[in-house]
């Protein structure tokens, strides 16, 4: 009886144990307090807390715990110094410590530890390590250090369990777009079951956190989904319109955001590491396609010409343009605004044919390029045109005749061919055996793109999965084929994928899209 | 020896002293392939790096969090130190051994951190050409987490070349870089 009693509480509390552990326990206060100092050597008192090296006094921010130690207190070794393991049962194993270049020293207490960073000597009384600072440290403060590397051992990223994983992703409202964000859910939500269907990823099941709203509302889901739903990283989505919002908010908090759908990726230096764009945006499409023009002629010898809406939003990609030709030494390049709805078609193509113009680059929509276009070829003018195919649509191949067809060229983030016979069948088989209907593809193929390259990535990683080192394994990835778009390529310096755009012209008597494709790589 | 100042002084002596024919010997061991400064400026690695210049020489990348930092800013130490002569004769010489990372962009915001002035280049460049370079000054290393901390300081004319520790106290750095402007 008492056997069979042992042995069910012995069960109890191996239960107990084995959920306890698969849960991620929150820091407290104290630990949160040490880990910002291990981490970005800040002080709680949010006084400046100084470094001592050597006879240089740095801020604490510039010489941190984790800067040699490792996020995790792993330790490790560069340029020939070793610094040392810092999780609290290593630094006080009872048989105490003896290092590579011969010191020995007693395990460390608390006052040991206390007087290691203050006076750089170590329980035996031995100096540390040149490379080892000493710090001006108020006793609150190490406290909380101390506190958070007894812990800093099982510490791991919000939306990890051992069996868990938690992904958020911000899509448009529901009703609007013609359900665009349901389409997109959904393959989200299959491509994720199947996965976690087949034992998940490093027995990690996936779940899926997602909330809906318009371009206002993105930055503040974005946000509910990092602080309260405990995201480890976000994946898919669309950020159109929020792409400044999102950008500062992941940089902030921290969160690897794979596969944003938006025009404008943000690429400004210093470098965004957390945000991993997958396609071109307009800017880069925009910068392709002015390389490409200066290949069809000499631009010391055109004269070019950009017509554009005077809205801010085209300004931007006029600005890009202008940049590009001027890097490319455009002997003449003029900018024309027009006022949108009032666009004198007829008027800008004599305009311009008088000037000689023979490149033009339009940054408007679909029908104001078609009314320059018509316009141009009424008025014999054989220059060659350069549109934008995300603003333009390929329809505007109705909109020339023949005769035109080597003369227009639209550049697009990616093309038909990019979808190779496994990736479409893939595609088909996800949707078949999830009955979903295939609705808005390009969308769903984006969104699986981009769920398939955080699921390569995190199998890079490894058990021992850290957003850090989801970075690190995103960054390596090259030339990775999704098998629904351009082939992707990270690295440190380069957060979009597939980066430049196809140039593409299109034959209006057979009907043929696109008539010839040429990838054209932006710096 | 005491652990906290291991200097360690190696004379390379005069080897280079008599390079008479149309290449030097120097040129001849170091080669001029093409590096790149923060500025995007394409140098000559022998010739517009190291020849007639007095140098102070360290590796590092932009991305290091632990011992670079310290030891970038003893050079800024050792820059201070030099005053006027900096960019004149005497020259500090910082090389990436993350060439693909560290573009020139990102060399010139991280050298913006150790104030760094004309005359203190960090540098960059094709992978190959970087990597032979490194080579040459016994600092090629696989894997950029294992570059030495250890300051190469020579005096191209003379053939004088010492090393140092680079995390040695700023001034014991000085007065090896003193010692080598003076041919001592």
């Amino acid at each position: 009886m008492i056997k069979k009693l042992t042995l069910i509480l012995l069960i109890v509390i191996a239960s107990v144990l084995a959920h306890s552990q698969s849960q991620r326990r929150e820091l407290t206060l104290q630990e949160k307090r040490g880990k910002a100092f291990y981490l970005r050597g800040e002080s709680a008192s949010g006084k400046e807390i100084t470094a001592m090296l050597g006879e240089v006094d740095v801020p604490a921010t510039t010489l941190t715990c984790a800067g040699c130690h490792g996020n995790r207190g792993e330790g490790r070794t560069e340029g020939g110094v070793t610094a040392g393991n810092m999780s609290w049962a290593y630094l006080t194993k009872p048989y105490g410590h003896a290092d590579e270049g011969g010191r020995k020293h007693a395990a460390f207490t608390e006052s040991s530890f206390v007087r290691a960073l203050t006076s750089g000597l170590d329980p035996a009384g031995n100096k540390l390590a040149v490379a080892m600072p000493t710090y001006r440290i108020s006793q609150e403060d190490m406290a909380n250090l101390v506190a958070y590397l007894k812990r800093i051992e099982t510490d791991t990223d919000p939306g990890l369990t051992d069996n868990t994983l938690v992904l958020g992703t911000v899509l448009p409202d529901k009703a609007s777009l013609h359900g665009l964000a349901q389409s997109m859910n959904d393959v989200l939500q299959a491509y994720f079951a199947e996965i976690n269907s087949r034992g998940g990823i490093y027995n990690r099941k996936i779940e899926l956190r997602v909330m809906y709203g318009d371009s206002k509302a993105t930055v503040s889901n974005a946000k509910h989904l990092i602080d309260d739903d405990q995201v480890f990283a976000m994946v898919s989505g669309l950020t159109a319109g929020a792409e400044d919002g999102v950008a500062t908010l992941t940089q902030e908090k921290e969160v690897p955001f794979i596969g944003p759908s938006t025009l404008l990726p943000q690429r400004a230096l210093p470098l965004n590491r957390y945000v991993f764009y997958l396609l071109p945006g307009l800017k880069e499409q925009a910068r392709a396609l002015t390389l490409f023009a200066a290949k069809k002629i000499d631009p010391a010898k055109s004269r070019a010409a950009i017509v554009s809406p005077d809205l801010e939003f085209n300004r931007s990609i006029v600005a890009t343009i202008e940049e590009q030709a001027k890097t490319s030494r455009w002997s003449t390049l003029t900018t024309k605004y027009y006022p949108r709805d009032q666009f004198a078609a007829a008027q800008f193509a004599s305009e311009l044919k008088q000037q000689g113009v023979d490149t033009v680059f339009i940054a408007g929509s679909g029908v104001e390029a078609a009314a320059l276009l018509k316009a141009a070829e009424a008025a014999d003018w054989t220059a060659s045109f350069y549109l934008l195919g995300s603003l333009v649509g390929r329809n505007v191949g109705d909109s020339f005749s023949a005769k035109m067809k080597d003369k227009v060229f639209l550049a697009f983030p990616t093309v038909p061919a990019d979808v190779s016979e496994s990736g479409a069948a893939e595609y088909t088989a996800l949707l078949q055996r999830n009955k979903l209907e295939s609705t808005h593809a390009a969308a769903q193929a984006s969104a699986i793109a981009a769920a398939r390259i955080l699921v390569h990535a995190l199998e890079l990683c490894g058990k021992d999965l850290s957003r850090e080192r989801l970075v690190t394994a995103l960054e390596g990835l090259y030339e990775y084929d999704t098998g629904l778009m351009p082939k992707i390529t990270f690295g440190p310096n380069r957060r979009i994928g597939a980066l430049g755009a196809y140039v593409v012209t299109i034959d209006t008597q057979k009907k043929l899209f696109p008539a010839s494709v040429e990838w054209v790589a932006v710096e | 020896m005491k652990v906290g100042i291991i200097l360690l002084l190696i004379f390379i002596g005069p080897v280079f002293a008599r390079g008479q024919e149309q290449k030097s010997a120097a040129e001849k061991y170091f080669s001029d392939v093409e590096l790149m400064d923060q500025d995007g400026r394409k140098l000559k690695f022998y010739t517009d790096v190291l020849k007639g210049k007095i140098v102070a020489i360290n590796t590092f990348f932009t991305t290091c969090t632990s011992i670079c930092p310290p030891m970038n800013r003893n050079f800024e130490k050792m820059q201070e130190a030099v005053g006027d002569r900096l960019g004149k004769d005497v020259f500090l010489v910082s090389i990436s051994v993350d060439p693909e990372t560290d573009t020139p962009t990102r060399l010139k915001e991280y050298s913006k951190r150790f104030h760094a002035k004309p005359g203190w280049l960090f540098l960059t460049g094709k992978k190959e050409n970087v990597d032979w370079a490194l080579y040459k000054l016994g600092q090629y290393v696989e894997a950029k987490d294992d570059h030495t901390s250890i300051f190469i300081i020579g005096n191209e004319p003379k053939g004088l070349w010492k090393k140092a520790f680079g995390l040695a106290k700023p001034d014991e750095l000085i007065k090896i870089l003193e010692d080598v402007i003076n041919d001592r």
